[in-house]
């Protein structure tokens, strides 16, 4: 049997993965804060992405990393219990993901460097 | 004021630009072509590309011989650098990566002008006005972003390459992604000139056939290689993370599989219009790179090229909409036999991709719309995974009837039935914590099956149909490599790290380390240090050596890590693989030891104190790669079938 309109079939396929998209979307749309922004209160204990300048970090007790970041108006305060990624430099621009616990800073569970290469 | 011969590169290229502008010129015409006219279009041609290849040849011996007052050459590379590596600069870096894509295209345009045969049809000469246009593109934005840029005032040496990139893979993953770029380019413009000139035989030729084959083969291995990167140097064993830059270096190759997975192989308009949309993400991943719309763990900063590559895309989709729309074509109906599982798997195959192609266009393109509208934000890696899950699994559930002598009841059976197993493996959260690896290990395993079986069958007919098995190579390594993707990323165990000393030993979740001896070495290479004014040495390192007993495996392993000055602390990680796990060993910053390797640098004899190690265990890691060499082996077997084949 020779279905004409095969198309349709097709775009009830697209139309489904466009609902799939849809529901995985809404949550997972990250938008990316300033330290200002953060430091205003609206993000108390709630999960955050900050892209920032880092400008200072240290190990500190346990191997957690200790990062200060700042946006040149604020600055914030980072602790980290995962691997450190690699080269990270102070001056350079990093995203920390974590939850907000103002004063202390952030608990960070992920933290982007961005990949050296420029190539492609 | 650059010198001899450096100075000639940019004016070669404007130069090699002029002469494609008249070799297409001349071959506009091709009603009236003349044979003196056709011979200096030829000539304008190959001395264009030529053109192109001496300019990059310049600004490789700017590398080698350490051209510090070239920008590209001050930027990423030293007089320590080593050789490889200066080779290697012009396509590691920004500005000469776009002349290394002028450079293989003119070399591919070269060879097609003197071996394509047929030189003075209709088909020959628009083809060669099409691929005029697309190398006077590449030819013209290292033009405007040139490699040649001069440094003022001049410095005795350079900054160097960043230590992450100073690695065997920064030399093969660029070329051969940018030559799966170019081989896109080549079959899009043999089919539009069949396009143009409604000749549709020549997309039976060896050449088109053969590049598009080789562009799907060449891309799969470049993302392949780029994860094998990530993972062994630069991600802490991730080899992907969902960055923009990353998925939009699959879309691409996501839709040429498409393309060779059309329901309906004859169907010229549709494989015409796969083909166009391969062409413009080829363009638009391009863009997304180099642009900076949004923020990625790739790209750097914003540059007017990618808005430039966008406006070259959108030209030449309108172009070719245009002419299909001029030449009152239209697409005929897909065709699926309703009665036949393969028919209908083939469809649903089809489907899957167009529909992770659309998954991972939405994901790239929000986060370039609100860079562009100045709303900076991310698309988590949790919407591709809940997005591409369902779709994956409709693809290996294809791979089953694909081929299959099943009937639809039978086939229907055994798809519930595996479903139900996943369902009740995703209860139990067995074999993984994972309960979405779960539901999905049981169909790969008996997709994976089937398939093996297939193979075996195949292996046994007398004829061998190169194209028979190298897709059924290719479709078992691509369940090989997505149960290795949910069973590593699903029980991957990862130690806090653990601070050690020389003759000491941890025990890392039943890793044990005996750190034997911690060697520094002081202040190795020179690089320019522009802040301070003034030539230093590159880095300093410090090696541990380390006993490493997990299991079976007892091996003895360096682990080395480096301080340098320009680029922070950098480790080298130790993969130990076996085939059902890697133990992933790595020395990470510390105080102590950037202190360490700071006055070590300085050359004070300074003794090692403490490190920190941390170790990450990953199974089954083994089944991605072995699953990549696979795909890549069953991508050969069909090209070359193809390529003797159409001899």
């Amino acid at each position: 049997m020779l279905i004409r309109p095969l198309y349709l079939v097709v775009l009830v396929l697209i139309g489904g993965s466009i609902f799939l998209v849809y529901s995985a979307l809404a949550p997972s749309i990250n938008p990316y804060l300033s330290v200002s922004q953060v430091r205003s209160g609206a993000y108390a204990e709630r999960e955050v992405q900050v892209l920032a300048i880092l400008e200072d970090w240290a190990v500190g007790d346990e191997g957690a990393l200790m990062l200060r970041l700042s946006d040149g108006n604020a600055t914030l305060n980072v602790t980290y219990r995962g691997l450190p990624p690699q080269g990270l430099t102070k001056g350079q621009k990093i995203v920390a993901i974590g939850v907000l616990h103002p004063p202390d800073g952030l608990n960070a569970t992920r933290l982007l460097v961005k990949c050296p290469s420029k190539y492609e | 004021m650059i010198p001899a011969p450096f100075s000639l590169a940019e004016p070669f290229l404007f130069l090699a630009l002029l002469l494609l502008c008249l070799d297409l010129l001349l071959l506009s015409g091709e009603g009236t072509m003349t044979a003196f006219r056709s011979k200096t279009a030829s000539f304008a041609a190959m001395l264009g590309c030529l053109l192109v290849i001496t300019s990059y040849l310049l600004l490789t011996l700017g590398f080698v011989t350490d051209a510090f007052f070239l920008r590209e050459v001050y930027s990423y590379s030293s007089s320590s650098l080593s050789l490889a590596f200066k080779l290697g600069g012009p396509w590691i870096s920004g500005n000469g990566s776009l002349l290394f894509i002028a450079l293989l295209l003119s070399l591919l345009y070269l060879g097609y002008r003197r071996f394509g045969g047929q030189e003075n049809s209709v088909y020959q000469y628009t083809t060669y006005r099409v691929l005029d246009v697309i190398l006077i593109i590449f030819t013209l934005v290292p033009l405007l972003q040139s490699p040649f840029s001069e440094v003022t005032p001049a410095t005795p040496d350079g900054i160097s390459m960043s230590p992450l990139l100073q690695t065997f893979w920064v030399l093969i993953h660029p070329p051969v992604i940018f030559l799966g770029y170019v081989l896109v380019f080549f079959a899009f413009a043999l089919m539009v000139s069949a396009l143009i000139t409604g000749q549709q035989e020549h997309l039976r030729s060896r050449w088109y056939t053969g590049s598009l084959l080789a562009a799907w083969l060449f891309l799969a291995m470049g993302i392949a290689l780029g994860g094998y990167w990530s993972y062994v140097v630069l991600g802490w064993g991730g080899y992907w993370a969902w960055d923009p830059v990353e998925t939009a270096s699959l879309l691409p190759w996501l839709a040429l599989t498409a393309y060779f997975h059309l329901p309906s192989p004859g169907n010229k308009r549709l494989k015409e219009l796969t083909l166009m949309v391969t062409f413009s993400l080829v363009l638009y991943a391009t863009a997304v790179t180099r642009g900076g719309f949004s923020p990625s763990l790739h790209a750097f900063g914003a540059s007017p090229v990618g808005y430039l590559f966008l406006g070259i895309a959108l030209a030449f989709i309108v172009s070719f909409l245009f002419l299909f729309w001029k030449r009152g074509l239209h697409l005929p109906p897909l065709e699926v036999d309703l009665r036949s599982v393969p028919s209908i798997s083939f469809t649903i195959a089809f489907a899957s991709i167009v529909a992770l192609l659309a998954v991972c266009f939405i994901g790239v393109t929000l986060p370039v719309l609100g860079g562009i509208a100045g709303i900076p934000f991310s698309v988590g890696g949790e919407f591709f995974t809940a997005a591409c899950f369902p779709l994956i699994l409709a693809l290996a559930a294809a791979f089953i009837g694909c081929g299959s002598s099943l009937t639809r009841e039978r086939f229907a059976g055994l798809l519930i039935l595996t479903l139900a197993i996943g369902g009740i493996c995703a209860l139990l959260r067995f074999p993984t914590p994972n309960t979405l690896a779960d539901f999905g290990l049981p169909l790969l395993v008996v997709s994976g099956g089937i398939i093996l079986v297939r193979l075996g069958l195949t292996l046994r007919k007398k004829y061998f149909s190169p194209r028979q098995w190298g897709r059924t190579l290719i479709h078992f390594s691509l369940i090989l490599i997505l149960l290795g993707v949910l069973v590593s990323s699903a029980a991957e165990t990862e130690t806090m790290s653990v601070p050690v000393r020389a003759g000491s030993s941890a025990d890392l979740f039943g890793t044990s380390v005996v750190v034997t001896d911690i060697l520094v070495y002081p202040g190795v290479g020179q690089v320019y240090y522009p802040t301070h004014g003034f030539v230093g040495p590159e880095h300093a390192s410090l090696t541990v050596q380390a006993e490493v007993e997990n299991g079976e495996i007892r091996v003895q392993r360096p682990l080395v890590m480096s301080y340098y000055p320009l680029y922070g602390m950098v480790s080298v990680p130790t993969v130990i693989s076996t085939l059902d796990r890697d133990i992933y060993l790595s020395v990470h910053p510390s105080n102590t030891s950037q202190d360490t390797l700071v006055r070590a640098l300085m050359g004070a004899d300074v003794s090692p104190g403490e490190v920190v190690l941390s170790v990450k265990v990953v199974p089954f890691i083994a089944l991605i790669w072995t699953g990549i060499a696979l795909m890549g082996l069953g991508m050969m077997v069909i090209l070359v079938g193809e390529l003797v084949r159409r001899r």
